[in-house]
């Protein structure tokens, strides 16, 4: 009798052990990823066309270049580049974003194996361009030619003494993506530039939270998604000559971020989480605050019911957020090789309208954004043409105000806005928990 | 009279030579890395620019670094309150298993053992979402039914994510841990229980007088492994929070510590100075399990 009580026991726990475990089996893999697995088109097609008009002077190039990037996204250049280069191979080695730091440091230390390009995320890019560790792609023989590129992705991969190390076949310039459907109804306009006279100032845009949330509809999905806005009305980067700036609008932001939280206008979910990239079909939350790459990867992917019923505005103030860049090691054997894919997929206006074309994302070249400007609009965003409202974006983004430290700092704001938020710490404890934080990764940094 | 040298000296270096493999892998993917680690320590290098000695400087930094000790605290905290609970029901499942008949036996040892064949990274993410959001599944049944104060935002809380880290380390470990020392027990001889059945000794007293003494070297194994992995935990709060540790760095533990000084910060010196740390205090406490658990010293130490 005993032993039988005993075995249920088991049993139980047994079960519930599985139910956990189907858990794992059964969840789709939501990955936090900031960009998100999308099917790589880089199969190489078969057949050269030698009929192609090949240039001249690019005709005879061969080998093997070797690409590590840290998306999969270059990738679908090789296939158009081997039309035009039909005996460069062109190898890509995709290293997780998260790792891709620690796997590059020591290669390049060390000097063995290191590719002919390698790709910097806008959390690091900075501390690669000042490394010295990419040619200067203004001098022989690349003589970069910029004036196609805007301003903003060229200044980005620019060092201190000028030298322009690396450049993006991307340029992600922010936006709000909001529902057309909530807006009539709540805000009486659905017009993207209504909207956005209407969301012109921190102030104004929680007034109209306030008014949806009177309908019952969350403003934000995360408010840690306005973060990467509040950025662009600082006046000065974090770090000025080796020194600490705490801008005052991010005091001002800091406040926001309390007011939302403790009003309930967002989701209070972080960003990636599944609630979060639900809410692109919800009936209760009005909008992301998300850059160009957001329309790409989390809207338009996700939107059936709601297709037509999303739009995209400016917020507060004009922002960008994100991008890949890329470089030549100095040390390269494949200078022409590389410099040949690294010119056809960041300042080839051709090549980027077919890809942007295909793919439906921003890219860094001004007179192949204004082409794609003219074409139609998109079926998701009711007919509006997301190049025309980013072109104006770019016009209107501050200087570039990027650090080599900004990957950490931005966390530790974060992880000190929050505490705020959410009234675990004071306004000053959480302040001086950003500084200590910050003291603590860069010991050579002065904090007042 | 030259006969027999030659063939003695033979065989020694056959020897050498047939446990070299193992000695040069250890040497290249083991030792170097640790010598270097120890070099560095007292280097300040960002990862790209020339070395840099500065002496004991990094050392200087990390006995005086709140981080480093809060760090150490959070990783102790984690590791303990899962390895007592680990232990408790490891040595209560073994004692069932065999000193009872229980049919399914095998399925249950199979069974309970199955959680730590999950990646932790995965079982990270699995409880990031199972609790992360006013709508995750954990809020979603508190709410529906009717829990004062539902929905929680449990990653606000630095105890209930700490808890949770100590819980998944435990789901995730008992069952290896009760295969272990089931296995320490069925190697003691059945003669000595069945000399204490004859003396009326009782269930219990079987337990507490025979078989945890007889199985205190597996005991010891477990224990001074499971410091060393315990202390080095990184995958399960890394994956479950942000890798920062927040919480406010509820669950910040050593070695995710040492992970952002290197290769978010670009500190490896500093980040090789904190591993250094972390390897003596490793060292320290191994020693210090080995002696607690064998200060009652018997004949079946060894």
């Amino acid at each position: 009798m005993k032993k039988k009580l005993l075995a249920m026991l088991l049993a139980l726990s047994v079960v519930l052990a599985l139910c956990a475990c189907g858990d794992a089996d059964g969840t789709p893999s939501g990955s936090p990823a900031a960009s998100p697995a999308s099917s790589p088109a880089a199969a190489p097609s078969g057949e050269p066309v030698p009929s192609e008009p090949t240039p001249s002077d690019s005709a005879g190039l061969s080998g093997t270049l070797e690409v590590w990037s840290s998306g999969e996204e270059l990738g679908r250049f090789v296939e158009g580049f081997n039309q035009v280069h039909p005996d460069v191979t062109v190898n890509i080695t995709v290293v997780p974003n998260a790792d891709f730091i620690a796997k590059l440091t020591p290669t390049l230390a060390s000097g063995q194996g290191a590719p002919d390009i390698f790709t910097g995320e806008s959390d690091y890019v900075k501390y690669l361009v000042d490394s010295g560790f990419w040619d200067d792609l203004r001098q022989a023989p690349y003589s970069a030619d910029t004036s196609d590129v805007w301003d903003y992705v060229a200044s980005v991969g620019t060092d201190a003494s000028g030298a322009l190390r690396a450049l993006s076949w991307q340029a992600s310039p922010g936006s709000i993506m909001y529902r057309r459907d909530m807006a009539k109804e709540v805000l009486g306009t659905d017009d993207p530039t209504e909207v956005a006279a209407l969301l012109s100032s921190n102030d104004a845009m929680l007034d109209v939270a306030a008014k949806l949330k009177d309908k019952g509809i969350k403003m934000f999905a995360s408010w840690q998604d306005i973060m990467n806005m509040q950025f662009s009305n600082r006046a000065q980067p974090w770090v000025v000559d080796d020194r600490l700036v705490i801008d005052e609008s991010m005091l001002d932001f800091m406040d926001m971020a309390k007011t939302i939280a403790e009003n309930g206008y967002d989701l209070n979910v972080d960003p990636w989480a599944p609630e979060w990239s639900a809410a692109v079909e919800s009936t209760d939350t009005f909008c992301y605050v998300l850059p160009s790459w957001g329309y790409q990867f989390v809207v338009k992917p996700a939107a059936d019911t709601t297709k037509g019923q999303w739009a995209m505005c400016q917020g507060s103030v004009p922002y960008v957020k994100g991008g890949t860049w890329l470089g030549i090691y100095k040390d390269s054997p494949n200078k022409d090789l590389a410099w040949a894919f690294l010119e056809y997929c960041c300042l080839n206006s051709e090549a980027q309208q077919a890809y942007a074309a295909e793919y439906g994302e921003y890219v860094s070249l001004k007179s192949a954004d204004q082409a794609l400007a003219a074409g139609a609009g998109e079926e998701v965003l009711g007919g509006q043409n997301p190049f025309a409202f980013y072109n104006e974006q770019m016009e209107k983004i501050p200087s570039d105000l990027m650090t080599a430290y900004d990957g950490t700092i931005n966390t530790a704001f974060l992880s000190a806005a929050k505490a705020y938020a959410t009234g675990v710490l004071s306004k000053d404890d959480a302040l001086q928990q950003f500084k200590d934080d910050v003291a603590n990764a860069y010991p050579e940094l002065t904090i007042d | 009279m030259a006969k027999p040298g030659p063939n003695k000296l033979n065989k020694s270096r056959y020897g050498y030579l047939f446990i070299a493999p193992f000695f040069v892998v250890f040497a290249i993917f083991g030792l170097y890395p640790i010598l270097y680690t120890v070099f560095l320590s007292f280097q300040k290098w960002d990862g790209l620019a020339p070395l840099a000695g500065i002496g004991l400087k990094n050392f200087q930094r990390l006995v005086t670094d709140k981080v480093f000790y809060l760090s150490l605290w959070n990783t102790f905290r984690i590791w303990l309150m899962n390895f007592l609970p680990q232990m408790g029901a490891a040595l209560i499942l073994s004692a069932l298993f065999t000193f009872n008949k229980i049919k399914g036996m095998k399925f249950f040892r199979a069974a309970f053992y199955l959680p730590n064949l999950i990646t932790a990274a995965s079982v990270g993410l699995l409880f990031n979402l199972l609790f992360n959001g006013d709508k995750s599944v954990a809020n979603y049944i508190l709410t529906g039914l009717g829990v004062p104060g539902a929905p929680f935002s449990f990653f606000n809380s630095g105890p209930f994510t700490s808890g949770l880290v100590s819980y998944i380390q435990w789901w995730m470990w008992f069952g290896y841990t009760t295969v272990i020392i089931m296995a320490g027990i069925t190697t003691i001889d059945s003669g000595v229980y069945d000399a204490a059945l004859v003396d009326g000794a009782t269930k219990l007293q079987t337990y507490t007088k025979i078989t945890l003494p007889l199985i205190r070297p597996t005991l010891i194994y477990m224990t001074i492994t499971s410091i060393i992995g315990g202390m080095q935990l990184f995958d399960v709060p890394a994956t479950l929070t942000n890798v920062q540790g927040d919480p406010r760095k509820s669950i910040l533990t050593t070695s995710m510590y040492l992970y952002n000084q290197g290769f978010k910060n670009h500190n490896y010196g500093y980040a090789s100075a904190i591993s250094v740390g972390l390897f003596l205090l490793i060292a320290v406490l191994s020693v210090l399990a080995l002696k607690a658990m064998r200060k009652k010293g018997g004949m079946y130490d060894d």
